[in-house]
């Protein structure tokens, strides 16, 4: 989430909404989608397209620390696996 | 086998409630497996379009039973880009 451009005032502390596409307890589905639609959105509509951000905020919350941080490793070498 | 043909069923009939409740079982089992298989949002058989198998859920139930969550004008909050 891009908190920097929110003061702390009207700060809201959230996380990911419930997404009727991922309604089961299992969310593994939910944060790898949510990574690739943000890289996809980026790709698609540049990376100043504020909407992008939604997917970003969601895979912050979703995804293990772990994951995001190797898979954005692999995307800097290039051996990302997945279809961006 | 006694109670396996139609005739000798007659003369065993207290088979028929066990047949008849075995059989709901296993149409029961074939059908929720078939709906996991096929319906659930989470399962994709065709690799094409990674990640968009479960678009078609963006405003529908998948759950059989839903007392918390309102279905009826829920859509998926994520922007289309």
């Amino acid at each position: 989430m891009p908190s920097s451009e929110v003061s702390k005032d009207n700060y809201v502390l959230e996380t990911a909404p419930f997404d009727p596409r991922f309604p089961n307890t299992n969310q593994t589905r939910y944060c790898y989608t949510s990574f690739l639609d943000y890289h996809r959105c980026q790709k698609a509509r540049g990376t100043n397209y504020a909407p992008c951000e939604y997917f970003k905020k969601v895979y912050t919350s979703i995804c293990p620390h772990s994951w995001v941080e190797k898979w954005d490793g692999q995307l800097e070498e290039g051996t990302f696996a997945g279809n961006i | 086998m006694q109670g396996l043909s139609l005739s000798s069923l007659k003369k065993h009939r207290a088979l028929i409630p066990l047949y008849a409740i075995v059989g709901l079982g296993c149409v029961g089992a074939a059908f929720y497996t078939a709906r996991l298989a096929l319906r659930n949002p989470d399962v994709a058989w065709v690799n094409k379009a990674e990640g968009a198998s479960n678009e078609a859920y963006r405003s529908k139930q998948y759950k059989f039973y839903s007392p918390n969550v309102d279905y009826s004008n829920m859509e998926s909050p994520a922007p289309k880009y």
